[in-house]
């Protein structure tokens, strides 16, 4: 009964400060909405990729990890950054590269065991974009599906195809100008949109440079330890043949010689104009000719000293061993000279870029002075992009060593979940009606206890004066007309 | 207490109760046929005699005729608005009636009157307003509720205002016509913070009755009342107390 009681009492006090309550519980609930709407969300954007099937986890676990510490690649990273704008808006090599390490920055990758036993690799990306989150992290996992093995534990095919190994073709010379690049000259200055924007185009060169020699040595990493796999197989104690000795060969002497002598002179060229000088660019190829030239004749030269010195042994080993590990040396040699092609340019890209940059800071100084420096609107020769620059040399045809073959394989689809967890809709209102709920009430305690009415007897007997006399109180009397 | 007041209106009346016209016709207002209407309102004398209400209204009248009052003119005001002076008034009529008394109720709450619709009385032109304007004769705007001996002078026409209360020599004669014919006269006036007219009728009133409410009636409205009223305050009552 005291209980039936109190509830009553309760409910009469609820009653009277409904209109509390219900201020309050709509206030408090829509506050405790439109803050948890507002306040700044994040979203974890998570995939998890697995060992491809027939891929011996035991034995390439350790290049599994050396794998994972390139992986993005720089071409990923820059591409993801260019697709969600993740650039901070100003054109520019630095920020890309900003970006790119911003972006790295905020990926997580790490290894983890999976549910079915073995190793999985988890990516996890957060950003405060829900769309951002899902593009970036699924990205990020096909480009650790587009990784491949750097060897596979497959046998010997009994039919071996020599790899062919693609050679870097001649960048395509650049259109003629009809604008003045000769330095010194005096000729109409460029604008600064226009040094920024050959600018830009030279650090994305760059960039593509950076990430094609970066494959091109991961390439080479490959080709070398293939290299040792077929010498281990042919029981040969050297483990690989002897590496070609610099033959004294005219031909090798005379390509060297004539490609010394192309280089001084293309870097005399480029001391007095620019890269996009007819004659700067015409030596550019005769350099890169003379370079094939060449690479060439000391591959000639190498295979012939190799087949005299191992005659002996290599009688003895199977032809196909012979002819791989030949044509790994082959690779290994072109895959160096790549290399060394991809290290000059990337040598005079980074000139190029540093006289743009001097252009440009001159350029802006200058606009500061005399305002309306007029526009170029020449067509400028563009310089050759990463599209038309290919990789590294990479082993197109299956043979020994085997088929090139994707390492990881998605395991878990791109799943993206809201961080903090409580501000998901689903969970965001009914915590602002029970906010709501329990202020109002809060509120109603708080307008009963500064409630100024007389509440009982006793308060009334302290208020009434000497004089009179209090005769008692009447209980509530309930008003209900019930009609049968 | 404003629901039950407010639910009444002229065409609901209590079972068989019948109101005294002027000129002593006799109104038979019946519930409708095939209604079986059982009332709990704050009539407790007439809903509900055995209620603790009414066992206490009884205890509180039986307090105040344990004194003497020379004029029996009881004055029934309270600090403010609907803390249940009419109610109060109601029923201490209906329990003086039960004690075989016979009582004038007058209503002076001029700007917001509510006893035709409790008693679902005829609208008449003229009410007590009439008499305080010298119009009519007191005798003239009474109403004998039914067959009890309460009788009732309510206001015919809403005022914008009590003034008309203030300084009236007209109260008085209201006042006489009640000593002359019946037991008690009951005023009931309007709050003390609506009508300066409270504090003069208190001096002439005895006992001096007021009401208090749960919940509703502050502690500075009631102090402020009770200096108002100063010595002439007799009693009060507290409504609307806990369960």
């Amino acid at each position: 009964m005291s209980l039936i009681r109190r509830a009553k009492s309760f409910g009469i006090m609820v009653r009277r400060h409904r209109w509390a309550m219900l201020g309050t519980f709509a206030a408090v609930t829509l506050s405790a909405f439109l803050a948890g709407s507002w306040y700044p969300k994040e979203y974890v954007g998570s995939a998890a990729v697995a060992l491809a099937p027939g891929i011996d986890s035991a034995n390439q676990h350790a290049a599994i990890r050396s794998l994972l510490q390139q992986l993005p690649t720089q071409q990923d990273l820059t591409s993801i950054v260019t697709q969600y704008h993740l650039n901070p808006g100003l054109p520019g090599s630095d920020d890309q590269a900003r970006a790119n390490e911003y972006l790295l920055s905020k990926v997580s990758i790490e290894e983890i065991a999976a549910d079915q036993g073995g190793e999985q690799v988890q990516l996890q990306y957060t950003s405060s974009d829900h769309h951002q989150a899902q593009g970036i992290t699924n990205a990020l996992a096909q480009s650790l599906t587009r990784a491949v093995s750097p060897a596979v534990s497959q046998p010997a095919p009994a039919a071996i195809e020599t790899p062919v190994v693609t050679e870097p073709p001649v960048r395509p010379p650049a259109p003629l100008v009809r604008s003045r690049h000769r330095r010194g000259r005096a000729g109409r200055p460029l604008s600064v949109a226009a040094i920024q924007k050959k600018l830009d185009q030279a650090n994305q060169l760059q960039a593509s440079l950076e990430d094609a020699a970066a494959q091109n040595q991961r390439t080479f990493a490959d080709l070398k330890f293939q290299h040792a796999r077929l010498s281990a197989q042919a029981k040969v104690k050297s483990a690989k043949p002897a590496a070609p000795t610099p033959a004294i060969n005219p031909e090798v002497e005379r390509a060297q010689t004539q490609l010394a002598e192309a280089t001084k002179k293309l870097n005399d060229l480029r001391d007095r104009y620019t890269d996009e000088y007819p004659d700067v660019i015409a030596q550019k190829e005769r350099v890169a000719e003379l370079q094939l030239v060449l690479s060439e004749a000391q591959a000639a030269a190498r295979t012939a000293a190799a087949a005299s010195a191992t005659q002996q042994a290599q009688h003895k080993l199977p032809a196909n061993v012979i002819a791989a590990l030949a044509a790994t040396e082959a690779q290994q040699d072109n895959a160096r000279i790549a290399q060394q092609r991809l290290e000059d340019e990337i040598e005079s890209n980074r000139m190029v870029i540093a006289r743009l940059t001097d252009q440009l800071n001159k350029a802006k100084a200058a606009s500061g002075i005399a305002a309306g420096a007029p526009e170029d609107d020449q067509p400028v020769a563009q310089p050759a992009s990463a599209a038309n620059f290919p990789a590294a040399p990479v082993i197109q045809a299956g043979a020994t060593p085997g088929p090139r073959s994707a390492v990881f394989v998605i395991a878990q689809p791109v799943s993206v979940r809201m961080a903090p967890m409580l501000l998901n809709p689903q969970f965001l209102w009914p915590i602002s009606l029970a906010l709501g709920f329990l202020a109002a009430l809060l509120a109603v305690f708080i307008a009963e206890r500064h409630d100024p009415s007389i509440k009982n007897e006793g308060m009334l007997r302290h208020e009434i004066p000497p004089s009179a006399v209090y005769l008692g109180g009447i209980p509530r009397i309930r008003h209900e007309i019930i009609v049968e | 207490m404003k629901s039950s007041l407010n639910s009444l209106s002229s065409t609901q009346a209590l079972p068989g109760k019948r109101v005294l016209a002027p000129q002593g016709k006799i109104h038979d207002l019946t519930v409708p046929a095939g209604v079986n209407a059982s009332r709990k309102d704050g009539f407790v004398f007439v809903s509900d005699p055995k209620s603790e209400a009414a066992a206490r209204y009884r205890n509180i009248l039986a307090e105040i005729q344990g004194r003497i009052w020379p004029r029996k003119l009881m004055m029934i005001t309270s600090p403010g608005s609907g803390e249940g002076k009419t109610l109060t008034a109601v029923n201490l009529a209906l329990a003086l009636d039960e004690k075989k008394s016979t009582v004038l109720l007058v209503e002076l709450t001029l700007n917001r009157p509510r006893y035709r619709f409790v008693f679902g009385a005829p609208s008449v032109a003229r009410g007590v307003e009439a008499v305080l304007r010298g119009d009519t004769e007191p005798g003239d705007v009474t109403f004998l509720l039914g067959d009890t001996g309460v009788s009732i002078m309510s206001v015919g026409s809403p005022m914008p205002d009590n003034r008309l209360l203030e300084g009236n020599r007209y109260v008085e004669k209201i006042i006489e016509y009640g000593h002359a014919n019946f037991d008690w006269t009951i005023l009931d006036v309007p709050s003390v913070n609506e009508s300066r007219a409270v504090s003069e009728l208190a001096t002439q009133a005895e006992p001096v009755l007021m009401v208090a409410r749960s919940h509703r009636t502050t502690v500075e409205r009631f102090r402020k009342a009770t200096h108002t009223l100063g010595r002439n305050l007799d009693y009060v009552i507290l409504n609307d107390m806990g369960l």
